[in-house]
């Protein structure tokens, strides 16, 4: 086990660095400029002097400096459309919001998904199952901008129960939380009923329930640590994008999250800010799955690793 | 199972740990909280171009003048007197002997010079605006030319910027310049307390020139003005509260200002209906729309600062090679006069913008004489253009109106082809291209026609006028016309105020006769504010008096 962890970790770097070349090449051929704006021209000379200022007046020169900053300090520099925050800082500032309202949605997900689930697998084709596959198709096919404006105008507009466009306490985390864990709630659903009915059809079910085992022991201790294997595979890409915020979700709920960086680093040409998000995305999603190929081996045992 | 449950259990684990790393302490609530046009890009009042932080900056510093808000009229701000010279070139500052920063130095004329002295040789948006003094223009200029640290360095005090004393500043201009109180309530124009970010400053090892690190308007920021930034967090929100040695204290009524960050604008508006933020700068036009139709008594149009218009490429030949049509002045003129902005401004943008003939907007100058543009008329248009040679549009060649999508600017575009088409029988293709493209095809003269908009700067027509001068790096028309460039230095060397704007006037009928521009609609500004606000007054620029802010009764 402890070999391939280490194994996993040592390919890390390497993987790393591929991610880090493809991004620098391709926010490279984006045409345009961080500095550029149609509407506030800025003049030439102050343009040519921030542009040395950030080492990014050729690639050359940015592959020449900022690779080795980021080895030797981890300082991804600054950025070069805020001009006054480095991309640490910003990263520091915004992905502890992410990861909260990420951990949130997920855990949130995770328990109410295989709960339904299992409930549904369990009563197939009752009314029970009905329900939980409208849920599981309301989650998957509503796309979260409606979702969130929605629970904006209905819980905290109208009912007034949640403060808007603010941070900082539980209350905060709801609204957001419950819009950024439909998807992967629906997913996880569908998921568990699906290799619940497989599990619970099998032969060794049949021989514990002959044993004389409630029905419910076999289901809670038997079947379900067969059945959410899937869903732990599922689990590892799900909360790394979760962890990492969604620009829809922040943009209604007014949360300073990291994932409107995605898409405006991209719209700014903010070099520097561009890599330092994909970095931090592609770190979580390799963790991410290595933690789930651990959880794997974990949970069941005739699966070895390494 | 106990396996099984660890996975929850560490699910819950850990969002307890994320919460305790991202949580923020309970603090005192503001007085007033606001949401600003957009996120500031920069608190370094030498870098600034952009609206929203030339607003913030107006409450952290004071320059010699300051605006006073209802009238946009410049005041004294930390000058208590100036002598100006019989020829009016040579100003002389007296600073009030208590100024002082925010940490109780007092502000002195070396600072004024440090902080201009900079602006020269580190080039912000505005350096060009510090051109009107004299010997600066050289000096920035050679210094730029430095190219190895043995080469002859130019000498600052050619420059006419000096410290007679420590409260004696002297400032000596080019030529007279009736609007240079203006300019130096403009934030390029700002002191700075060198003692406090030392540890930013360096020096271009070529040319010697000053280099303050980005970074250095972060708390504690030492600042003059009525307020202090004391808490600037990332894109959530920026606290400003009283500055206690501010020499006018007495006067600042407001103790903490929160500046809330809000990318979204319905996010925004939530926030202020459920009385999160108090007033909000720049109302998304969405819903600017269904505020101005419920008649809501909190919501404010006013004036904008700038003009909404197209601009074609007037070089012989297009980027491709072929020959240019809007080279012939008839051309363009015929296209100018076939559109009719008033649908524009009924049906597309409906927030109260007004349809405009003119590059500068009506009535944001003081006794400035607007000429009239080229109003729509489609016979005037057609007869035009059949004398270019393009008889009901036969004949025209293939050519492109380039705008950016996503912001509006398509249904304007789609509007405008069905005009030409139908006014002119000219087929014009529409390219809309991502901002940061189109920015860069505008540019680099690469379209044949395009959308444009100008927001001026200073308190003069010249901030409009200056773009089109043929050394203009925002020339984006290529338009070089020696008569329009000669009526500009006239106007600027003209100390008979009348007679400059009459000749600045005359330049900005040049440039709309000769259908360089087409203006489409006059900008406004969308604020929604409580009426418990005292203090905000409509302005084109937008600009807000933090020390004349107030609040009548707090609503909650």
């Amino acid at each position: 086990m402890m070999r391939f962890i280490c194994y996993r970790l040592l390919q890390f770097p390497l993987i790393l660095a591929i991610i880090y070349v493809v991004t620098f090449a391709l926010a490279w051929l984006a045409p345009g400029n961080p500095l550029d704006d149609p509407d506030r021209p800025l003049d030439p000379a102050a343009k040519a002097q921030l542009l040395e200022q950030f080492h990014a007046d050729s690639p050359w020169k940015f592959l020449a400096y900022y690779p080795w900053r980021l080895i030797t300090t981890g300082d991804f520099g600054p950025s070069m459309a805020y001009l006054e925050w480095d991309v640490n800082e910003i990263l520091g500032a915004s992905l502890p919001v992410s990861i909260t309202l990420g951990m949130f949605a997920i855990t949130l997900a995770t328990l109410l998904g295989v709960g339904i689930g299992t409930m549904a697998a369990v009563r197939r084709g009752g009314a029970f199952d009905w329900f939980s596959l409208t849920v599981a198709l309301v989650g998957i096919s509503l796309p979260s901008f409606v979702v969130a404006s929605m629970l904006l105008s209905i819980f905290a507009v109208w009912l007034g129960w949640f403060p808007v466009g603010q941070w900082g306490s539980l209350r905060d985390l709801v609204l957001p939380g419950v819009s950024l864990a439909l998807l992967p709630m629906a997913y996880i659903a569908r998921l568990t009923r699906v290799s619940m009915i497989d599990t619970l059809s099998s032969d060794y079910v049949r021989t514990a329930r002959a044993k004389g085992l409630t029905r419910s022991t076999v289901i809670w201790k038997h079947c379900l640590r067969n059945a959410v294997l899937p869903v732990l595979s599922y689990l590892g890409p799900a909360a790394a994008m979760a962890l990492t915020g969604s620009f829809v979700v922040e943009e209604v709920f007014n949360v300073p999250g990291l994932g409107q960086h995605f898409v405006n680093s991209v719209a700014n040409r903010d070099r520097t800010l561009i890599l330092g998000v994909v970095m931090v995305y592609g770190t979580l999603v390799l963790l991410f799955n290595l933690l789930v190929d651990v959880a794997y081996a974990w949970i069941d045992p005739r699966i070895e690793v390494g | 199972m106990l396996r099984l449950a660890l996975i929850p259990l560490a699910l819950i684990a850990m969002l307890l740990a994320a919460m305790l790393w991202s949580g923020t302490a309970a603090e005192a609530p503001a007085d007033l909280r606001w949401i600003n046009a957009g996120d500031p890009k920069t608190l370094d009042p030498g870098q600034m171009t952009w609206g929203q932080d030339i607003r913030l900056a107006n409450g952290l510093w004071e320059g010699l003048y300051r605006f006073d808000s209802t009238t946009m009229e410049p005041q004294l701000g930390v000058a208590q007197r100036v002598d100006i010279s019989n020829d009016r070139t040579i100003y002389t500052f007296h600073l009030r002997p208590d100024a002082r920063w925010s940490n109780g130095d007092p502000v002195t004329a070396h600072d004024f010079v440090f902080a201009w002295r900079r602006v020269l040789e580190q080039n912000g948006g505005y350096t060009s605006l510090m051109y009107y003094i004299d010997g600066a223009q050289e000096y920035a200029e050679a210094l730029r030319t430095v190219k190895s640290p043995d080469d002859p360095r130019p000498d600052f005090a050619a420059v006419g910027i000096s410290a007679v004393d420590d409260k004696t500043f002297r400032v000596r201009l080019k030529h007279p310049v009736p609007f240079f109180p203006d300019l130096c309530a403009f934030p390029t124009f700002f002191p700075l307390h060198r003692a406090s970010i030392e540890s930013y400053i360096s020096h271009d090892p070529t040319s010697g020139a000053i280099r303050i690190a980005q970074g250095f308007t972060k708390p504690p920021l030492v600042s003059n003005g009525p307020f202090v930034l004391s808490e600037w967090q990332y894109k959530r929100r920026l606290r400003l509260v009283k500055n206690p040695y501010y020499w006018d204290r007495d006067s600042v009524s407001l103790d903490i200002i929160d500046t809330i960050s809000a990318d979204d604008g319905y996010a925004a508006f939530q926030m202020y209906e459920t009385g999160a933020v108090d007033w909000i700068a720049d109302v998304h036009p969405d819903i600017a729309d269904k505020l101005k139709q419920s008649a809501r008594e909190d919501f404010h149009i006013w004036t904008g600062f700038g003009t909404y218009y197209y601009e074609f490429l007037t070089t012989p030949s297009l980027p491709d090679g072929r020959p240019n049509p809007f080279a012939d002045v008839r051309v363009r003129q015929a296209f100018a006069m076939a559109i009719d902005k008033q649908v524009i401004t009924r049906n597309i943008v409906t927030t109260g913008e007004t349809p405009s003939d003119n590059y500068i907007p009506r009535g944001i100058f003081e006794g400035y004489p607007s000429p009239s543009g080229l109003a729509f008329n489609p016979q005037r248009a057609r007869q035009l253009l059949a004398e270019a040679g393009y008889p009901g549009g036969a004949g025209f060649p293939r050519v492109t109106l380039l705008y950016n999508s996503n912001a509006g600017h398509e249904r304007i575009a789609e509007y405008v082809r069905r005009q030409w088409l139908n006014h002119l029988g000219v087929e014009v293709a529409l390219d809309g291209v991502e901002v940061k493209i189109f920015g860069q095809m505008k540019q680099q003269g690469n379209f044949h026609v395009c959308r444009a908009s100008w927001i001026g700067d200073y308190a003069d027509p010249s901030t409009f006028t200056d773009k089109y001068l043929s050394v203009s790096d925002n020339n984006d028309a290529r338009w070089h016309n020696p008569e329009y460039d000669r009526l500009c230095a006239a106007a600027a060397i003209e100390s008979d105020p009348a007679k400059r704007l009459e000749l600045l006037s005359q330049a900005e009928s040049l440039l709309l006769n000769d259908a360089v521009v087409v203006p489409i609609y006059s900008y406004v500004n969308r604020v929604l504010h409580r009426p418990e606000i005292t203090g905000l007054h409509p302005n084109p620029r937008n600009q807000q008096d933090f020390k004349r802010l107030g609040v009548a009764r707090r609503a909650d």
